[in-house]
């Protein structure tokens, strides 16, 4: 089984030597690079300093019947508003499915950075950080918080952070990890997931049918690109 | 001051997983009276096992934490890699993990479930290499015991026809589930290199099998069983042997019961164990006519070290001096990758029943016998990929900066791209690799506890980095980019113990001086103490290993209850 951890650290030595370079998809567009965005006057990025997280677990034996999260959680309304207005951007509404911030996306944030285990408590700076800084950056380009920008100057913010355009690293890193975050945290809501085409398992009392027709014709059609005979 | 227990039972078993369980069912079937102890608490997958719950409905998703490593559903309880209250230590600079559960079951409520029997070679492989030790039995004579665990629990898979992986004869199994687009396209790769890629055999029923005590239900191929599974398809002993042992009114089972040591009657003669209740620390002594220790291997060990008495100063049954040693886990690491040619593929069920339906077994005896190959024994991958929630793979992590209705699209697109093989090998004990009694720790109850050594020899990791160039050599023909950096095998490799696989550390022979059991798991110095665990194990081949723990238990056990109704225990 392979950790949370280990897939981010997988990811961030593998960008670095550029091995996922052959992995673009070519009927994905890789926007961003496109759009060259910058940014002429940079925040720093904050330091912060963070009272601990005292709440317990669930516990190695928890009423797996009725799932609850003990811990308090800890973000701001004018945190979650943010997590919210980010999630939009990211994920917004389409004619499929809600938009992250629409589905409060900010309250699978505040549960995970809230939580009392140690993969939750490293994020819980990088979030908090973020948002700081982007508060910050906003008030030095718009004289205002990132939610009370205009569209369009989020919209700049948005491009140059993902876009590393003149923005502390550590500021383009934590917004990497955010986007994932946020697929994760949005997708795993069996209403979007099934938006994206999978709709959650239903049994199959009987044998097993295996792939569909299309899937096989998708399938073989692979496999005759790459010249590769069937299995069977 | 231990209490004595008055019960009227013939047997002692300790652990309910799959070597006690397996042991408590023929016992007990053959009118044996059996007392079962067991270290965790009472477990009822029927009222327990959450099978449809959403991972939003769980905190973090369901990912795993300290609590639970394996996530918020899976099926281990009071246990993970960390038992509150009961630690193990290390030596120092060597890393070791045991995975250990406190629930009734033991660790068949959550295991992959691949069942592939051993071969004739992997129980003679000194005979053939030079290399570890001979099994003191061949394959010939525990096939008809996989024949009938295999009936027993309920295996699907189809014919393997392969060097050294034998087939089960056709009325065994359960129809193999059809294979899915991830295994179909890593066959015609793997295929395309000579390389095999076969049916995996895994306990999981595709078929009813009805039964008055513990009625199971085929697989509906739709949840995951490492959360445990309330309709029984997913072998666990807590839906199967367990209930049907307690059906014939035979067997007692007490919950909460960690056994400390083994009490004797005289210095040749197990007469009973002391165990302590978990919730009120009060220590009971029971007797029985035998005692079979079955609390998995590290475990069986410990008990063994921690019954020293005058006679057995080193702990009971180590005249030999190889209890703890000999210890063996399978190796593993892991390749992952993203197809591209994968995006955009139609969705289907892909859950079948879950695991792996094809895996690549080991395929190179032949050159590896030649001396070609700088490690002696084989692995085998376990295919993974699926269809699953975007944001845990890797296509998300590999997908460009973008936002917007382009990243809607694009996760749509590249949803079920990331393919891995998990690689799982055999070692070879070495010297390096063993537990002992920590002089300085005790658990929570008083009892001292393991300490663990543990040191990966040169073949290990030559095993690992022919595995990653055969595993990168599959998903290049697949136009794939693994994703994760290409490690050296020293830091590729697993922890010892991560596979979960321990075994060998009261290992079966024919010598008193070099082994602690004889083919009959009997202890040589204590012959009415069995071991029906892993502990046993002469080597441990990268095959998993469950399907032969129940196997040998099943076989000794018959031989106890032989034993018992001839008085030769008397």
């Amino acid at each position: 089984m392979i950790s949370r951890r280990d897939s981010l650290k997988w990811m961030m030595a593998a960008s670095a030597s550029g091995l996922l370079a052959d992995a673009a998809f070519a009927q994905v567009p890789a926007n961003l690079g496109a759009t060259g965005a910058s940014l002429a006057q940079v925040s720093p990025w904050p330091v912060v300093k963070l009272p601990p997280i005292t709440g317990l677990g669930y516990g190695t034996d928890p009423d797996t019947m009725n799932p609850t999260a003990p811990w308090p959680l800890t973000l701001t309304s004018a945190h979650r508003r943010l997590i919210n207005a980010l999630g939009d951007w990211l994920l917004p509404a389409d004619d499929v499915s809600r938009g992250a911030g629409e589905c409060d996306i900010a309250a699978f944030f505040d549960e995970w950075i809230s939580a009392p285990y140690p993969d939750q408590q490293k994020d819980r700076p990088q979030l908090l950080s973020l948002l700081l800084w982007l508060d910050a950056q906003s008030r030095l380009t718009g004289g205002t918080d990132f939610v009370s920008l205009l569209r369009a100057d989020q919209q700049h913010l948005i491009e140059a952070v993902l876009a590393y355009g003149n923005v502390p690293k550590a500021a383009g890193d934590a917004f990497g990890w955010f986007r994932v975050m946020t697929i994760f945290g949005y997708y795993s809501m069996p209403d979007n997931l099934a938006a994206a085409g999978m709709a959650p398992e239903n049994p199959i009392i009987g044998d097993y049918p295996g792939p569909s027709d299309e899937a096989m014709a998708h399938l073989n059609a692979l496999l005759t690109s790459l010249q590769l005979e069937p299995y069977a | 001051m231990a209490q004595t227990a008055v019960v009227d039972i013939d047997v002692i078993i300790v652990g309910s997983g799959a070597g006690g369980a397996m042991s408590a069912y023929v016992l007990t079937r053959a009118g044996i009276r059996c007392l079962m102890l067991e270290a965790g608490r009472d477990y009822d997958p029927g009222q327990e096992v959450n099978m449809f719950g959403a991972d939003q409905d769980a905190p973090l998703r369901g990912t795993g934490t300290p609590d639970k490593p394996f996530g918020y559903y899976d099926a281990t309880i009071d246990g993970g890699w960390e038992v509150p209250g009961e630690p193990y230590t290390k030596a120092t600079g060597q890393d070791f993990k045991w995975w250990r559960s406190r629930m009734l079951g033991g660790r068949t409520n959550h295991w992959a479930r691949h069942v592939p029997r051993f071969g004739p070679y992997d129980f003679k492989g000194f005979s053939r290499d030079g290399q570890g030790v001979d099994w003191p039995i061949d394959y010939d004579t525990v096939a008809p015991f996989y024949d009938r665990v295999e009936q027993l629990v309920g295996v699907c898979g189809g014919p393997l026809g392969l060097e050294n992986h034998p087939d089960s004869p056709p009325e065994v199994l359960h129809k193999a589930p059809k294979p899915r687009v991830p295994e179909l396209l890593i066959a015609a790769a793997a295929k395309s290199l000579g390389i095999p890629c076969v049916g995996t055999h895994t306990a999981v029923l595709t078929r009813d099998m009805p039964d008055d005590a513990a009625p199971r239900s085929a697989c509906y191929n739709a949840t995951d069983c490492g959360r445990g599974c309330n309709i029984g398809a997913a072998f666990q002993t807590t839906t199967s042997l367990l209930p049907m042992a307690k059906a014939t009114g035979r067997l007692k089972v007490v919950t909460d019961a960690m056994v400390s040591r083994v009490v004797l009657s005289n210095d040749r003669k197990a007469e009973g164990v002391e165990y302590v209740d978990r919730k009120t620390g009060q220590r009971h002594i029971v007797r029985a006519r035998a005692v079979i220790l079955a609390a998995s291997a590290c475990e069986t060990a410990r008990l063994l070290l921690n019954s020293k008495t005058a006679a057995h100063p080193n702990g009971l049954a180590n005249g030999s001096g190889q209890v703890g040693r000999n210890l063996t886990d399978t190796t593993g690491a892991h390749i992952e990758a993203v197809i591209p040619g994968l995006a955009g593929r139609p969705y289907y069920n892909e859950f079948g029943i879950n695991f792996a339906h094809m895996y690549i077994p080991w395929w190179l005896y032949k050159a590896q016998q030649a001396g070609q190959l700088d490690f002696p024994r084989g692995y085998h991958f376990e295919i993974g990929g699926r269809f699953g929630t975007p944001g845990m793979g890797q296509e998300i992590w590999s997908l460009p900066r973008m936002y917007g209705d382009d990243l809607k699209r694009a996760v749509r697109n590249v949803k079920g791209t990331t393919l891995h093989l998990s690689l799982r090998g055999e070692m070879v004990r070495n010297d390096g690799c063993y537990a002992e009694i920590d002089p300085t720790v005790t658990d929570r109850f008083g009892i001292p506890v393991l300490k663990f050594h543990w040191q990966w020899t040169q073949a290990e990791y030559n095993q690992i980095a022919h595995g990653q160039r055969t595993a990168r050599a599959i998903f290049s023909r697949l136009g794939g980019s693994v994703t994760q950096p290409d490690e050296p095998p020293e830091t590729a490799i697993k922890a010892g113990g991560e596979i979960i696989h321990e075994a060998g550390v009261a290992r079966m022979g024919v010598d008193p001086h070099t082994s602690v059991t004889d083919q009959w798991h009997r202890t040589w110095e204590v012959p009415n103490l069995r071991l029906h665990d892993g502990s046993v194990f002469a080597s441990n081949p990268h095959k998993n290993l469950t399907l032969t723990i129940m196997a040998l238990a099943m076989r000794s056990s018959e031989h106890l209850a032989a034993e018992l109704k001839t008085g030769g225990l008397a």
